[in-house]
C-alpha cells in the first residue's frame, strides 16, 4: 500500500535530519503505530507520506487506490477545520474540496458525523465545541472522503480519558471496516492498545520495527506495583543506590521496573518494603513498549 | 471549478459569522466620508469670500456707502452693527471673522485723486485662515473699484452713455469660468467628489486585515497544509481568497457612492454627483479591489504571525494613505509632494476615482492608472504565490 525506501528530509537550517534514511513498509487493513517522543520526526514523516514535503532523499511509493485523489487523509495534531463554521458546514467544505458532490457528499458527511459520534453537535459552531469534539471533528473531516489510508497524528493529544477511549474505539472500527491506518502519537499505551505493527522513532530514525509480540520479546519481564503514594524523587534514588532497581512511574501512577537477576520477586517486594513503600497491588510478567524505548534509546519515553 | 465554488463559499461564510470585520470595512470609510466631506466642504468652494462671517459699520450712511456694501458677498444677507464699540466685542468673541467699517466722508473720498486716510478699515480677528482674509480682501478692493468708477463718472458733466454704462460693471459677464471634463453636463466640484474615492480606496486597501487574519489563522491552525495535502493547487487558494473579497470591495464602492449621494447631504453637505461613465468606475474599481487584494495576500503569505500581518499591513495602508492624497487632498500639496503620491497605490487608485468622478473620464483615458494598478496586484499575488508554496 505504501512503501518507503531510504526517506531523508532536513529542515532549512536545521542541524540534523528531521528524517534519517527511514525504510517501511505498510500493509493494507492494518493500523501501524508510530511511536516516538516530541520532536522524533513523526509529524515530519507524516508530512512525508502525505506529500506536503517532498523527500530530500529515497523514495515513496504509493499504491493506485491511495495516490488516486482523496486515497489517503491527513488528520494533523492541531484543530485544522474553520471554527466559525458549524461541524458539518466543515464537513461540507472538505468535501467539496474533495471534488463530492449531491448526494454521495451529503451521504459522505452523514456518515463521517455518525462514525465520530458528532451528531448533536452537527449545527454548533467548531469553536463552540469542547476539546474532544473537537479532535472529533478532526478526525471527521478526515474521514469524509472515504480514504483508504489514514494518516493520524497524535489524534488524542489534550482531550479526556472518555473522549479517548472513544477515539481509539473509532480507530479500531475503522480497521475492522478496512481501512489502514498510520498511528502517531507519544503515548505508548495507545499504540501498544491499537497498533498491530509498531515503529519506534526517535531523533528521525527508526530504531524498530514490527508486531507487539515481536517487539515485546525483546524486553525483559518486568514488576509494577502501586503505592498508597506516589514515590519521591529521594525514595527513587535509594532505591537505585541500595536495592538497583531503575524505577520508573508511569502516568497512572504505576512505578515499574527490571526485576535484577538472581533476585526472587518476593525479594524486591520485601526491598521495596523496606524503604518505605506501602504496596496496594502489583503485576508481575508485564511487558511494555516503554521497555523496548528505554533499551533502544536509553531514556524515557516521556524524557 | 467545484473546488473554486467551495472555496468561495467557505470564505464568505467565515466572513459573514465576522461581523465585527465587517462593520470595520463599512462603517470606517462611511464614517471618514461624512467627516471629511463636511470637514472640507468649503475648502471646495471657488468663491471662499462667501464663506467669511462678516459685519459692518457704516458712518457714511451715503448712497456710495450702501451701494459699495451691496456689491460685497453675503450670502446670508449683509448685517450692520448697532454701535461702532459692537465691532470690537463681535471680533473678541469669534462672533464674525472680519468687521469692516466704512469711515464718514466715505462718499467724498471716492472720487479724490488722492487720500491721506483710509475710508474703508477690514478688521480681522486673528485666528481666521489668511486664505479667508485675503479673498475677503480682495472682494473689498473689487467692490471700492466698481464704486470709485460710478462715482468719477458721476463727476463727469454731460459723459456720453457709453461711459454712463460703466457704473453697471458689477453685472457684467465678461469672464467666464469653465472646466475642461470629459463628459457634458457634470456638477460642481465638490468635497464629496474628493472624499467619497479617497477613504474608499483607503477602505478596499483595509481588507488587508480580515484576510491576513483569516490566512495566517488557516496556516497556524494547519487547515492550509490539509488543503495543500488534498491537492488544493496554489491557484485555487489565491482565488478562494481574491473572489470573495473583491465581492467585499464591489459592495463598498456601492455603498460609499450611496452615502455620499444621500448621507451627505442629509448632513448639509454637497450630493455626490453619479452623472459618470459606470464602466469606467466599475473597472477602476476593480483594479484598486484587486490590488488591494493583492498586497493583503503577499503580507498574509509572507508574515508569521496576526500582529505581523496587521501591524505591517496597518502601518502600510496608513503610509499609503498619508502618501497618496487620502488623507490631505493632493491638489493642496506642494509640487514635489504632489509628485510624491505617485509612490503609493492608492494614489493610483485615488487618481483614477477622481478622474472618473471629477473629470468625467471614459475607460480610453484611464489606462496609466488601471495599468499600474493592475501591474501592483500581479507583483503581489505572485510573490505571495510563491512563499504559499515554500514549506514552512
Amino acid at each position: 500500500m505504501l512503501h518507503l525506501t531510504d526517506v531523508s528530509y532536513r529542515y532549512r537550517a536545521a542541524p540534523s535530519l528531521a528524517v534519517d534514511c527511514v525504510s517501511l513498509q505498510l500493509k493494507r487493513g492494518e493500523i501501524f503505530g508510530l511511536l516516538g517522543p516530541n520532536g522524533a520526526g513523526k509529524t515530519t514523516l507524516m508530512a512525508l507520506i502525505s506529500g506536503l514535503r517532498k523527500p530530500q532523499q529515497g523514495t515513496i511509493q504509493r499504491a493506485p487506490e491511495v495516490a488516486a485523489r482523496g486515497g489517503f487523509a491527513l488528520v494533523p495534531q492541531e484543530y485544522a477545520f474553520y471554527p466559525m463554521l458549524t461541524c458539518r458546514e466543515n464537513l461540507d467544505f472538505f468535501g467539496g474540496v474533495l471534488g463530492l458532490k449531491g448526494v454521495v457528499r451529503r451521504s459522505r458527511i452523514d456518515a463521517a458525523i455518525a462514525s465520530t459520534g458528532l451528531e448533536q453537535v452537527a449545527g454548533k459552531r467548531a469553536s463552540e465545541c469542547s476539546g474532544g469534539l473537537k479532535r472529533r471533528l478532526n478526525l471527521a473531516i478526515g474521514l469524509v472522503g472515504d480514504p483508504q489510508l489514514l494518516l493520524l497524528d497524535e489524534p488524542t493529544v489534550g482531550v479526556d480519558p472518555q473522549s479517548r477511549a472513544f477515539l481509539l474505539q473509532v480507530v479500531q472500527t475503522l480497521r475492522a471496516q478496512g481501512k489502514t491506518i498510520v498511528y502517531a502519537s507519544h503515548y505508548m499505551e495507545e499504540v501498544q492498545q491499537v497498533g498491530d505493527r509498531v515503529a519506534i522513532i526517535d531523533h528521525g530514525r527508526l530504531l524498530c520495527c514490527g508486531t507487539l509480540d515481536e517487539l515485546l520479546t525483546q524486553t525483559q519481564v518486568r514488576l509494577s506495583v502501586r503505592a498508597q503514594r506516589v514515590p519521591e524523587a529521594e525514595l527513587h534514588a535509594r532505591l537505585v543506590a541500595e536495592c538497583g532497581l531503575d524505577t520508573a512511574v508511569d502516568e497512572a501512577g504505576w512505578l515499574s521496573f527490571v526485576v535484577p537477576k538472581g533476585k526472587a520477586v518476593e525479594d524486591v517486594l520485601r526491598d521495596l518494603r523496606a524503604q518505605g513503600l506501602q504496596i496496594t497491588s502489583f503485576q508481575y510478567g508485564c511487558r511494555h513498549l516503554e521497555d523496548v524505548f528505554l533499551k533502544l534509546t536509553h531514556r524515557h519515553l516521556r524524557d | 471549478m467545484s473546488v473554486l465554488f467551495s472555496v468561495i463559499k467557505k470564505e464568505l461564510r467565515a466572513m459573514s459569522r465576522d461581523v465585527h470585520g465587517l462593520l470595520v470595512l463599512f462603517v470606517m470609510p462611511a464614517a471618514f466620508i461624512l467627516i471629511m466631506s463636511m470637514a472640507l466642504r468649503d475648502s471646495f468652494k471657488l468663491s471662499v469670500a462667501e464663506n467669511v462671517r462678516w459685519q459692518y459699520w457704516d458712518e457714511d450712511h451715503s448712497e456710495s456707502s450702501a451701494a459699495f456694501l451691496k456689491n460685497l458677498p453675503a450670502p446670508g444677507g449683509r448685517v450692520g452693527l448697532r454701535d461702532r464699540s459692537d465691532l470690537d466685542r463681535a471680533l473678541a468673541a469669534d462672533l464674525i471673522q472680519v468687521g469692516l467699517v466704512v469711515e464718514k466722508g466715505f462718499g467724498k473720498a471716492l472720487v479724490e485723486t488722492k487720500n491721506d486716510r483710509a475710508f474703508v478699515t477690514v478688521w480681522a480677528e486673528p485666528g481666521t485662515p489668511p486664505a479667508l482674509i485675503g479673498a475677503f480682501r480682495a472682494e473689498v478692493a473689487r467692490a471700492l473699484s466698481l464704486e470709485r468708477i460710478a462715482a468719477l463718472v458721476d463727476s463727469l458733466e454731460d459723459a456720453p452713455d457709453e461711459l454712463l454704462a460703466v457704473k453697471k460693471l458689477s453685472d457684467d459677464k465678461f469672464m467666464d469660468l469653465k472646466f475642461r471634463r470629459d463628459r457634458e453636463g457634470m456638477g460642481e466640484l465638490t468635497s464629496v467628489q474628493q472624499s467619497v474615492p479617497a477613504w474608499l480606496v483607503f477602505a478596499m486597501f483595509f481588507v488587508v486585515i480580515p484576510l491576513s487574519t483569516i490566512f495566517i489563522a488557516e496556516k497556524q491552525q494547519g487547515t492550509l497544509s490539509r488543503l495543500r495535502s488534498l491537492r488544493v493547487s496554489t491557484a485555487t487558494l489565491l482565488a478562494g481568497k481574491v473572489v470573495p473579497f473583491y465581492c467585499v470591495n464591489l459592495v463598498q464602492t456601492a455603498l460609499m457612492l450611496l452615502v455620499g449621494r444621500f448621507v451627505v447631504p442629509l448632513l448639509g453637505g454637497d450630493a455626490l454627483s453619479l452623472d459618470i461613465d459606470w464602466l469606467a468606475l466599475w473597472v477602476v474599481a476593480s483594479a484598486v479591489s484587486l490590488a488591494a487584494i493583492g498586497f493583503a495576500m503577499a503580507v498574509a503569505a509572507i508574515a508569521k504571525t496576526t500582529e505581523q500581518a496587521t501591524t505591517v499591513g496597518g502601518v502600510a495602508n496608513i503610509l499609503f494613505g498619508a502618501l497618496g492624497g487620502v488623507m490631505v487632498p493632493k491638489l493642496v500639496m506642494p509640487a514635489a509632494m504632489q509628485a510624491a503620491t505617485l509612490l503609493s497605490p492608492m494614489a493610483w487608485g485615488l487618481n483614477g476615482f477622481i478622474d472618473v468622478f471629477v473629470r468625467g473620464a471614459h475607460l480610453g483615458s484611464l489606462i496609466l492608472p488601471i495599468g499600474l494598478l493592475l501591474g501592483f496586484a500581479a507583483i503581489c499575488l505572485i510573490v505571495a504565490s510563491w512563499r504559499i508554496r515554500q514549506p514552512e
